[in-house]
């Protein structure tokens, strides 16, 4: 059994945003046996680095057809806390980065003007993206593409982040993402707007994950988990997920899935002026709508509002006054963005019945089973390189069911199983594995 | 891993070329049913499971970019869409590959063959659904064949967005129509002697409504017996649309028994395609009758004259004789010329069914459009725009003009054409009626 290949590609993209230098690195096969993948070797990796550094990563089931493999890990120093924290990006993310060549990406140093980071072919560049400081998502989104035509998928962020909000909030395209823990801030403080990458290549993995993946499914069928899908199912599974189900009657479209993923956890939602004008929103978080519709009966516009902006919707739920006129409750969204407006550090990010270091250090994904059950099931998805809401929605499916998917062989599986134990409980000390310099893949 | 298309290793057979497809005899009656694949948008999620396995086979890969099926989402409306090929009945990509390298095989899967392709791409721009992929990495073409009949995204999407067909076994309406036709012959021309225009059977009277009309403008008085004995076939037509004109009248049946006979068409030159003309033709058979005192058009009515001439136990009538098959000519310029340009009687009911309480409808969602047109192609009085089909539209389809054949209902291999009452939405999204 390799972890290696034919999992990863087995290549690290550096870029240095102070020199604009970029290079690629071989990852070292036995630091990838150890660690897995995922957050862990994110976090390995960034022990070789700066601590403002960014890393992006993959895990080996990432792009697979284990389901929901659609995870990308970011992982960093929070500038809110000083601490190691993980925020998981999904989607098409993590494929789209694995399938550019690259399995992991560091970030360092800072630039002098807004630029991304585009990764394609194993190949990465540093582009400037002039004028787009200050602008909502959208408009970041029309010019990348002007700037670097052709990719499939990007983390970008808004104009909470270029004024240095608490809460800015990286964006996996337009559709926002589960950042609350500062990563859109290390952005920011990097002058990188956007990460990009086209993942046009490939990667064989291993010939019976069909087989296998329907196998999965199967067993997810049985056991009822792909019944209650789609984002309202979801919501009711939170504490005051019922109320802000209702809030949605009536307004909600089509499923959608991350990746490979058979238990769609998002939806379409239309809102406003029929016709040509109508409008739409995916609904992916569903700890920030719940806490946005608690303050306003008509919050549609108020999540499309944060998404431009680049805002975490579950900040701005906590900051918002109950049933403010729209406008004034825009206005006080403009002023969470300027960095006008703070929420207590005792109640964000936090979730009932889940340790409230253990939720940041994770990156606050939504919160569906409480205590260590939460805890470990995240964890063990940030390795792996799968969906954390997949892991807690998909119960009966545990850690041995996916490492099927990394070997054939029951006896290796144990012993994947006992290695994935540790490392979970690594990434739950948060610290990083190695420290220092001059040491690095 | 499932089958990989081979990559090398090709002989002198990939060379040769392949036989024309062999024509059975059954193929007249009941034309063959090829697999092809259906996607339902309103199942499919967006999880690309369909670009992951099809890229297995095309590149040994999990390539999602090197499928050759894409999923596009709208981001904003929320709807996604596979683009897949289609396996059109008349390529347009073959027609534009300029190195034969398309072909489409005795069982309707269109292919291409690695040996001749050049990955010029034309075919991505000729198709209608842009479904031949160019991989972005190595420039190659990826094209559905269907994994040689059975194809693997089908079987692996989670959500049964795909599924594959191959149309309806039995067109039982089809064989249900030539029955009816013929038994209304047999009873109206061969066993009910004298004529259509009127007859009584029991205490039921049943008249022309055209007949009628000229009746009343040329004695210059209501009959309310008359007027009575024609509402019948004018409240049939409210009920269930022009169905005299498609399942009863027996010029109607030997108007199809020609087309059997000619089924190449020469055209009907354009100055006369006016399917108003019948109104022409009504106006002035009623006028005239007013006129001249006595029902004008019912000496020529090819209806009437069939009736009264051709039955068993008929008269003879040396010149009536001639009106029949003069008329029944004019199908080998187009099929049922005379009932979507001439028949008056046609325009009559064609009148009582802008009342109607039925319509047909082409489903948005189901009809595969430029890639089939047989609704197209088999109805009679060519009422179905192929080429809004083409460009991927629902036709919508002039009821006034539909004489209720069926045809295209018994012939779409996707369900997606449909009786509808007139107030029913056609399909979601779509307002095609």
């Amino acid at each position: 059994m390799s972890l290696y290949q034919p999992f990863f590609n087995g290549k690290v993209g550096v870029a240095d945003l102070t020199t604009l230098s970029v290079y690629t690195l071989d990852l070292p096969r036995e630091i990838c046996g150890e660690h897995i993948g995922g957050a862990t070797l994110n976090a390995r990796l960034l022990s070789e680095y700066e601590s403002d550094t960014l890393i992006l990563g993959t895990g080996p089931l990432t792009g697979s057809f284990a389901p929901a493999s659609s995870l990308l890990v970011g992982t960093f120093r929070s500038p809110r806390w000083d601490h190691l924290c993980h925020v998981p990006f999904m989607l098409r993310s993590g494929p789209e980065m694995k399938f550019s060549g690259l399995d992991f990406l560091v970030i360092r140093g800072s630039a002098k003007q807004p630029c991304a980071v585009s990764v394609g072919r194993g190949r990465l560049q540093i582009q400037p993206v002039p004028d787009t400081t200050g602008k909502p998502v959208p408009e970041v989104l029309q010019a990348l593409k002007r700037a670097a035509p052709g990719y499939r998928g990007s983390i970008v962020t808004g104009p909470a982040a270029d004024r240095n909000s608490p809460h800015a909030s990286a964006s996996v395209g337009s559709h926002g993402s589960f950042d609350r823990v500062g990563f859109a801030a290390r952005m920011a403080e990097k002058n990188l707007k956007a990460v990009l990458f086209n993942g046009i290549g490939g990667l064989p993995f291993r010939e019976d994950h069909p087989a296998l993946s329907k196998a999965t499914e199967k067993m997810l069928r049985d056991s009822g988990a792909m019944k209650a899908i789609g984002f309202v199912p979801v919501l009711k599974g939170l504490a005051d997920g019922a109320e802000a189900a209702g809030a949605l009657r009536g307004k909600l479209g089509r499923n959608r899935a991350c990746y490979h993923c058979p238990c769609p956890c998002m939806t379409y939602t239309a809102f406003g002026k029929t016709g040509p004008e109508k409008e739409g929103l995916l609904m992916l978080d569903h700890a920030g709508w719940t806490a946005l519709s608690r303050k306003s009966e008509d919050a549609l516009p108020l999540l499309k509002r944060c998404l431009e902006l680049g805002l975490d919707p579950l900040a701005a739920g906590l900051v918002l006054r109950e049933d403010r006129p729209m406008k004034e409750a825009l206005n006080a969204l403009e002023a969470l963005v300027a960095g006008g407006a703070s929420i207590d550090e005792e109640d964000y990010p936090a979730a009932p019945g889940i340790d409230t270091r253990d939720y940041r250090l994770l990156g606050g994904i939504t919160p569906l089973s409480s205590g260590k059950d939460w805890t470990e099931r995240v964890a063990a998805a940030l390795i792996l390189g799968v969906c954390p809401v997949f892991m807690q929605i998909a119960g009966r499916l545990d850690r041995s069911d996916l490492l099927r998917f990394l070997s054939s062989d029951a006896e290796e599986v144990k012993s994947l199983v006992a290695r994935l134990d540790e490392q979970v409980e690594m990434l739950l000390e948060g610290k990083i594995p190695e420290s220092g310099l001059g040491n690095r893949v | 891993m499932p089958e990989t298309r081979p990559q090398s290793g090709l002989t002198l057979e990939d060379l040769r070329p392949r036989e024309p497809e062999k024509k059975k005899f059954s193929d007249r009656f009941m034309p063959r049913r090829n697999n092809t694949i259906l996607f339902d948008p309103a199942k499919c999620t967006g999880c690309g499971t369909c670009e992951m396995i099809c890229s297995t086979r095309n590149v040994a890969n999990v390539a999602p970019a090197s499928a050759s099926v894409k999923v596009l989402s709208d981001e904003k409306l929320g709807k996604n869409f596979a683009v897949l090929c289609q396996h059109c009945r008349r390529p347009l990509c073959l027609e534009a590959c300029p190195t034969r390298a398309i072909e489409k095989g005795d069982d309707g899967i269109v292919r291409i063959n690695d040996l001749f392709c050049v990955d010029c791409g034309l075919c991505t721009m000729a198709c209608p659904e842009a479904a031949p992929l160019k991989d972005p990495g190595t420039g190659e073409i990826h094209k559905c064949d269907l994994c040689e009949g059975d194809p693997l995204c089908v079987k692996h999407c989670p959500e049964g967005a795909l599924t594959t067909t191959r149309g309806n076994a039995f067109r039982w309406i089809k064989a249900a129509r030539w029955s009816v036709q013929a038994l209304s012959f047999l009873f109206l021309v061969i066993l009910v002697v004298g004529t259509f225009c009127y007859f009584r059977a029991g205490t039921v009277e049943l008249a022309c409504p055209t007949g009628t009309l000229q009746n009343i403008a040329s004695s210059g008085t209501l009959i309310l017996v008359g007027a009575s004995s024609a509402l019948a076939l004018l409240i049939l037509t409210v009920l269930f649309g022009r169905v005299f004109c498609g399942w009863v009248c027996p010029f109607g049946f030997v108007l199809d028994l020609v087309d059997k006979i000619t089924p190449k068409k020469l055209g009907w030159p354009n100055f006369l395609k006016s399917r108003m003309a019948k109104y022409g033709i009504l106006g002035g058979a009623v006028g005239s009758s007013a006129v001249l005192g006595y029902q004008a058009f019912c000496t020529v009515c090819p209806i009437g004259t069939l009736c009264r001439s051709y039955g068993v136990q008929s008269v003879m009538q040396s010149a009536e004789l001639a009106i029949v098959p003069a008329l029944a000519a004019t199908e080998i310029a187009e099929r049922r010329s005379w009932c979507r340009y001439l028949c008056p009687v046609g325009a009559t009911l064609g009148i009582a069914s802008l009342l109607r309480l039925l319509k047909i409808v082409i489903g948005a969602r189901k009809c595969k459009k430029f890639s089939c047109i047989q609704c197209a192609e088999v109805c009679p009085v060519g009422i179905i725009n192929a080429d809004e089909l083409r460009e991927g539209v629902s036709p919508k389809i002039p009821m006034t003009e539909c004489i209720m054949c069926l045809r295209c209902v018994d012939r779409c291999p996707y369900n997606a054409a449909k009786v509808r009452f007139r107030w029913q939405k056609s399909t979601p999204g779509e307002a095609n009626a």
